[in-house]
């Protein structure tokens, strides 16, 4: 008997204590991104990245190596960089699902990143230090290729200031080698980098005089190749110009090359900039004081056009043309403020050459809080107060007004503009489905509310329902696909 | 199955057996090989209970008698998963079995059964948001070896009388794997084979 019952016990204590500690930590996941074909969740506890294709239901676990402290999402969501206390995860992902994680350790700790156009490259900054140490250098950043994992980390040359944001350009030849330029604004000065010779030594641009008090920051950065060179244009604060940045002379490989600065009058105080190549050339576009710019970027020619109503915010969009004014598609903006009730479609091909009359107005009956623009047509959606939303048609020049039941909790376009997507909640949650060429809107009830997502590739919208171990609704057609306890798919499996 | 029925038919008619009856009330743990388990209890066992009836048909020697028996037996686990989520596994045996006896004559007397057991098993997780429960049921076999200690020293002429004892068993339950999808999820296998003590009283008459 003695025996059996110490067998017993042995068996007992030599089971009972092993469970692994992914058991004993929280399933809990922060908000969702919308990456390529996939809604993906970091799970800080869990140490651990859960991505779900919306058409396959089925769930794909990255690790991670360390407690992650932050994370962002590349653009077009190509991918998913994850920071934590010794360095980052890179994780890939198409539509096949999360490619290789990519691990790179950094001496510094950095909350904000910045990323290449096509996430070959990344540039971290920003509370630079071991994140709790008494002294910061926030002078310090890393520069990552996010292909071959090399990381260099070093402290920018400082004028009393540190970057407070990072525009990076694309891959391409410029002053006789192939580089990629980075512009890292801080308060009256750019630093410039490239970020294909990493070591080299950053140059700076002043843009304005020592013994000048103007404050003049930098906030926005736009590309585009003018004349075959490539160009920066920056956008700053206390600055009525544009500031236009070349590198015409050739430099080694090495080395960072000069950039040549010019300044271009742009709206008066611009609040907005955008630079697209329309029907007669490149062109940049700014918005100030309800006046809106049409600059030449050589020869530095402006045509300013009154608009006549409140707008500070310029969303630029293509769609097709009727005539054959451009190949392809048409340029197109949307000009407006927030909380303003007006919106104006500009026809950026056309505006430089018909002035105002290629400038629609919009008013609406409650003031805009959103605005996104419908890929492939001239129009628009606007999100009007708590509960209304219009869907603006700009070759009709109508705006049909759609009332919610309840509030508009959130609001998504699909990739093709064919449909708008709503969260009403109205006591109960329902997911909005309204047809953009139709105006048709359907309801489909929903057990909770959550986040909304329409995720890119393939343009399914997702409610997350921010449970404890994961719950979503995917929109199939006309069907609502829900699934419960995502997290813990294969859990008894572990 | 079909032997089996044979068997519950034809046995009482063989032979006279020395007891008729004997009823055992049993508690005790059984214990889940499986790593599934973990999600339900960093202890992989579960606390149950166990109420058998055996009517013993044949006496093939002076010691040893043949039976057949049915019990029902019910076991839980809870505990804690994920930080803050609560758990519950629970499973309801329905068992038949076949039994032998081995009794020395006097106090003591050993037991050995096996029969196919029915199980439906419920695995609960709950949050403060909710719950979302995994059922399944499903058939398997189900043995046991184990001993009876008698009071009083039961002689074989005063076996028609009631006797009360002690018993004990260890036992061992088997079930292929099992998938759980709850809500279009699945889960993954849930393999709630594995062994097991049961300690309790029996009466025999």
């Amino acid at each position: 008997m003695k025996r059996f019952i110490l067998l017993m016990a042995v068996l007992v204590l030599s089971v009972g204590c092993d469970r692994d500690s992914s058991f004993e930590n929280a399933l809990t996941a922060g908000s969702p991104h919308a990456l390529q074909s996939h809604i993906a969740w970091v799970m800080p506890q869990q140490q651990q990245v859960a991505l779900m294709h919306p058409d396959r239901l089925r769930l794909q676990r990255v690790p991670l190596e360390a407690e992650p402290r932050a994370t962002h999402r590349a653009p077009d969501g190509r991918g998913l960089l994850v920071l934590d206390a010794e360095g980052l995860t890179w994780i890939p992902v198409s539509d096949a699902g999360a490619g290789t994680p990519l691990r790179v350790s950094l001496e510094g700790a950095y909350r904000r990143v910045s990323f290449a156009p096509d996430a070959n490259r990344v540039v971290l900054f920003g509370e630079a230090g071991d994140g709790q140490a008494a002294l910061s250098n926030p002078n310090q950043i890393a520069i990552v290729d996010l292909e071959t994992g090399d990381a260099t980390e070093r402290t920018l040359r400082s004028y009393g200031s540190a970057p407070q944001a990072v525009a990076i350009g694309p891959v391409g030849p410029l002053a006789g080698a192939e580089r990629q330029i980075a512009w890292l604004l801080a308060e009256r000065y750019l630093a410039v980098l490239d970020l294909a010779a990493p070591t080299a030594a950053e140059l700076v641009v002043h843009l304005v005089l020592a013994d000048d008090t103007r404050e003049v920051s930098p906030t926005e950065v736009s590309f585009a190749e003018v004349d075959g060179m490539q160009t920066a244009f920056v956008r700053a604060l206390g600055s009525d110009d544009v500031f236009s940045l070349t590198f015409p002379d050739a430099a080694a490989a090495d080395a960072v090359p000069r950039p040549y600065l010019n300044q271009l009058a742009a709206s008066p105080a611009p609040s907005d900039m955008t630079v697209q190549t329309v029907a007669d050339g490149q062109r940049i576009f700014t918005t100030g004081t309800d006046v809106f710019s049409i600059t030449h970027p050589v020869t530095g020619r402006r045509i300013a056009v009154d608009v006549g109503l409140p707008v500070s915010r310029i969303q630029p969009f293509t769609a097709p043309r009727d005539d054959d004014l451009v190949e392809g598609d048409g340029h197109y903006a949307l000009l407006w403020a927030e909380g303003s009730s007006a919106v104006v479609f500009a026809d950026l091909d056309l505006v430089e050459r018909r002035g105002g009359r290629a400038l629609t107005p919009l008013v609406l009956s409650a003031p805009i809080t959103a605005l996104r623009p419908l890929p492939n047509r001239r129009g628009a959606v606007a999100r009007l107060g708590e509960a209304g939303l219009a869907l603006l048609d700009f070759e009709a020049r109508t705006a049909t007004p759609l009332l919610a039941s309840g509030r508009l909790l959130s609001l998504v376009v699909s990739e093709a503009g064919a449909q708008v997507y709503a969260l009403v909640r109205d006591g109960e949650h329902a997911l909005v489905t309204v047809d953009t060429d139709t105006g048709a809107a359907s309801a489909m009830p929903l057990a909770e509310g959550g986040v909304l997502l329409n995720i890119p590739g393939v343009d399914r919208a997702v409610v997350d329902h921010q449970q404890n171990w994961g719950h979503i609704s995917v929109l199939h057609d006309e069907t609502i696909t829900e699934r419960g306890g995502v997290f813990l798919e294969g859990a008894l499996d572990p | 199955m079909k032997y089996f029925l044979c068997l519950i038919v034809l046995l009482p008619q063989l032979a006279q057996a020395q007891i008729d009856w004997r009823l055992t009330i049993r508690g005790g743990q059984t214990f889940s090989l499986d790593a599934g388990h973990d999600l339900v209890s960093s202890y992989p066992g579960r606390t149950g209970l166990e109420v058998s009836l055996d009517k013993f048909v044949l006496s093939p020697s002076e010691h040893s008698t043949l039976g057949l028996g049915v019990a029902y037996a019910f076991a839980a686990a809870s505990d804690w998963v994920y930080e803050d989520i609560d758990t519950e596994l629970m499973n309801g045996d329905l068992r038949a079995h076949a039994l032998y006896r081995w009794s020395t004559g006097r106090s003591w007397a050993f037991n050995g059964r096996v029969g196919p057991v029915y199980r439906a098993t419920a695995l609960t997780l709950a949050d403060g948001g909710g719950e979302l429960m995994a059922k399944t049921e499903q058939w398997g076999v189900y043995g046991g070896l184990g001993f009876d200690y008698l009071f009083g020293d039961p002689s074989p002429v005063e076996m028609d009388e009631l006797f009360v004892g002690f018993s004990m068993e260890m036992t061992y339950a088997y079930f292929p794997e099992n998938e759980l999808v709850v809500a279009g999820t699945s889960w993954g296998s849930l393999d709630t084979s594995g062994p097991g003590v049961l300690v309790g009283f029996t009466y025999i008459w």
